[in-house]
């Protein structure tokens, strides 16, 4: 299942604060496959348990249906099993290359990207923007990877995350990047340098995007960059939003609420 | 977090990147003074060019605006150069001298090079 779908039977996934509070909710907006698949996952049953237990939705639908919860903050791994199921065997084995189709479905949306990059200093791709609105539960922190190679840059952003109440990691290269990925939780979101001392930041979004259990993650790119080119790139290899350094710590913490779906503060 | 902390802690980091200059700067001067003498291979190029821009990307947050634009510069101008780890002609390393001091004067550093060391990596 896992080569397949990206997800193995004997993974095991858990309610967030988020998922625990939609499902003790009055009414919900959820539609009814999702719903029932939310309702099952207990932190304790595998895939394999969970898809047996199904009646409306298809077993060949639950991996795409996880990665929605997931996405929507409602499910995660379940803590003691997240570690194990990580593997980045060959994380950057890849270069990036967006295909011809996505340089093209990207083209329109690009020109606005650059635009607004150049004239405040960060976007958030449409359909982020437009997407789900996060309600936080009491005392629920997302949690953000920064992954920037400028020591005291790092700091400030870590700092200035944790000050707005996320809960924040670093990572300046690829062996931390990896280490930190592997380390639960899977972060809400990822601020990610372009120009790293022994990666590039296209070739690890197309990483993430390429793994099974992060390719939901939202990314945002940190660029000195506000070219159309530079921004058809990015939005053609998935990134979901991008901030132009040097940065506004304010515009910065607006772009990551945008993507995050959180109301401004 | 309290805010208290939180501007202790902004206060302390932004004096640290400030002194972090000088030593960046010295090595900034020093791959530069390779790549003059001619002994320079791509590493030297490359990580020149990462240098200055890191500092353009992070110095205006730290409050040194005009070192960024400075930074951003000499980035700018070296940036061909280092695509073909080719030496800069007379005319242009000039320019990059003079963009140099440029950054340093805007670090609050003296014009001039201190000159650090960098071994040359070929």
């Amino acid at each position: 299942m896992k080569d397949k779908m990206g997800v193995r039977l004997e993974d095991v996934f858990d309610l967030t604060p988020l998922g625990v509070s939609q499902l003790q909710a009055s009414s919900t907006l959820l539609p009814p496959e999702q719903l029932e698949l939310l309702v099952l996952v207990d932190g304790r049953s595998t895939v394999e348990a969970l898809t047996k237990r199904l009646k409306v939705v298809k077993a060949e639908a639950v991996e795409g249906l996880l990665a929605l919860l997931f996405q929507r903050g409602l499910i995660t791994y379940a803590q003691n099993a997240q570690s194990d199921n990580l593997d980045f065997t060959g994380f950057f084995s890849a270069r990036a290359e967006p295909s011809a189709d996505a340089l093209a479905a990207a083209g329109s949306e690009a020109v606005a990207g650059a635009s607004s990059l150049q004239k405040i200093g960060y976007y958030v791709r449409i359909a982020r923007s437009a997407g789900i609105k996060r309600v936080l539960a009491e005392g629920e922190k997302l949690n953000i990877l920064v992954v920037e190679d400028e020591p005291h840059l790092s700091k400030l952003l870590r700092t200035y995350l944790m000050l707005e109440g996320f809960d924040a990691r670093t990572a300046a290269n690829r062996e931390q990047i990896v280490a930190e990925l592997r380390r639960p939780p899977i972060p809400s979101l990822v601020l990610l340098d372009v120009m790293l001392p022994d990666a590039d930041g296209f070739d690890i979004l197309a990483a993430i995007r390429r793994h099974p259990a992060l390719r939901s993650v939202p990314v945002v790119m940190l660029t000195s960059l506000s070219t159309r080119e530079a921004v058809l790139k990015g939005l053609a290899g998935g990134a979901d939003g991008y901030i132009t350094k040097p940065f506004e710590v304010d515009v910065l913490m607006k772009a990551v609420r945008s993507v995050l779906g959180l109301p401004p503060v | 977090m309290n805010m208290d902390a939180f501007k202790q802690q902004m206060a302390a980091l932004v004096q640290d990147y400030r002194d972090s200059l000088p030593p960046r700067l010295a090595e900034v001067d020093a791959r530069w003074a390779l790549i003059e003498s001619g002994t320079a291979g791509p590493d030297t190029f490359q990580g020149l060019l990462r240098e200055l821009h890191t500092l353009a990307g992070s110095a205006k947050t730290f409050g040194l605006a005009e070192l960024g634009v400075a930074a951003r510069a000499a980035e700018l101008h070296l940036e061909p150069f280092c695509a073909a780890a080719a030496m800069p002609q007379a005319g242009d390393r000039e320019t990059f001298g003079r963009l140099l001091a440029g950054v340093r004067h805007s670090a609050g550093l003296p014009e001039s090079g201190s000159g650090g060391q960098v071994r040359p990596d070929h």
